[in-house]
C-alpha cells in the first residue's frame, strides 16, 4: 500500500501534465472553429518551419 | 528543409550500405532499394523528421511564446482582448500539422537519393535494378501510413511546445527550462507513440 501512494505520489505531476496539455489541446481546437481564422499567421509559420 | 535534407541522405546512404552487405551474401543485392523504400517510407522519415522539427521549430516556438510569457506580452494581448490561443497558438499547430508531412515527403526521396548514390555510384551496384526495384514491396498504405504518422507528430510536437512555452515562468532560466523540456518531452513522445501507430497502421499487416 505504501509502495502504491509512493508510486502515484511520484507520478502524480505527470499525469497532471497530460490532463493539463489534453486541456490545452482542446482549448486550441475550439480556437480553430472561430469566424475569424488567422491564415495568415498560419502561412508565416509555414514558412518559417521549412526556411529552417 | 536543409537539415531535414542533412540527416535523411546520409542515413539513406548508411541503410543502403549495410542492406548491401547482407543481400550481396543472398545474391540480392538489387532488393537493397525495396528494403531503403519501405524502411524510409515507413519509420525512418517521418520518425527523423518529426525529431528534427521538434529540435528545432519546437524549441522555437517553445523559447518565443517563453519569452513573450515573461515579458507579459501574453497577458497584454489579453488585456486588449485579443484570443492568444487564436493568435498564437492556432497558427502554430496548424502549420505543424501541414508541414511535417511535407518535410517528410522530401526526406524520403532524399533518402533514396542517398541510397542511391551509395549503392549504384559508390559501390556499383546495378541502377536500373534499385530503381525498379524501389516501390516492388512499398504500396500505398505506406506511404499514407507514413504521412499520417508525420501529421500526428507534428501536431503533438507543437502541442507540446506551445504548451511549455505559453505556460513558461521564472524568467530567463524560466524560458531556458520550458524550451529544454519541450525537446526531451516532444522526442519522448514521439517514440513512444510511433510504437503504438505503427502496431495500428502496420502491425496487423506485415
Amino acid at each position: 500500500m505504501e509502495w502504491a501512494l509512493h508510486t502515484i505520489s511520484r507520478y502524480f505531476p505527470f499525469v497532471t501534465v497530460l490532463g493539463r496539455m489534453a486541456r490545452f489541446f482542446l482549448d486550441a481546437a475550439a480556437a480553430v472553429f472561430t469566424p475569424k481564422f488567422y491564415t495568415v499567421k498560419m502561412l508565416e509559420q509555414m514558412q518559417r518551419m521549412c526556411v529552417h | 528543409m536543409i537539415p531535414v535534407l542533412f540527416v535523411l541522405g546520409p542515413m539513406g546512404a548508411v541503410v543502403a550500405m549495410e542492406s548491401l552487405k547482407v543481400f550481396s551474401i543472398f545474391g540480392a543485392s538489387g532488393m537493397t532499394s525495396s528494403l531503403l523504400s519501405v524502411a524510409l517510407f515507413r519509420e525512418l522519415a517521418p520518425v527523423l523528421v518529426s525529431v528534427m522539427v521538434a529540435s528545432q521549430t519546437g524549441a522555437e516556438i517553445a523559447a518565443e511564446l517563453g519569452a513573450m510569457r515573461v515579458r507579459e506580452q501574453i497577458d497584454a494581448m489579453e488585456v486588449m482582448s485579443v484570443d492568444p490561443f487564436k493568435a498564437l497558438i492556432v497558427p502554430r499547430l496548424l502549420a505543424g500539422l501541414f508541414i511535417t508531412p511535407v518535410l517528410t515527403l522530401v526526406g524520403n526521396f532524399t533518402g533514396i537519393l542517398g541510397g542511391y548514390i551509395i549503392a549504384v555510384m559508390v559501390k556499383g551496384s546495378n541502377g536500373g535494378a534499385y530503381i525498379g526495384n524501389l516501390f516492388v514491396w512499398l504500396n500505398m498504405m505506406d506511404v499514407m501510413g507514413g504521412v499520417i504518422k508525420a501529421a500526428i507528430f507534428g501536431l503533438l510536437i507543437m502541442v507540446i511546445s506551445c504548451y511549455h512555452g505559453f505556460y513558461a515562468h521564472g524568467g530567463a532560466a524560466g524560458v531556458g527550462q520550458a524550451t529544454n523540456d519541450s525537446v526531451v518531452h516532444s522526442v519522448v513522445s514521439i517514440l513512444v507513440m510511433n510504437y503504438f501507430l505503427t502496431t495500428a497502421f502496420f502491425g496487423f499487416n506485415i
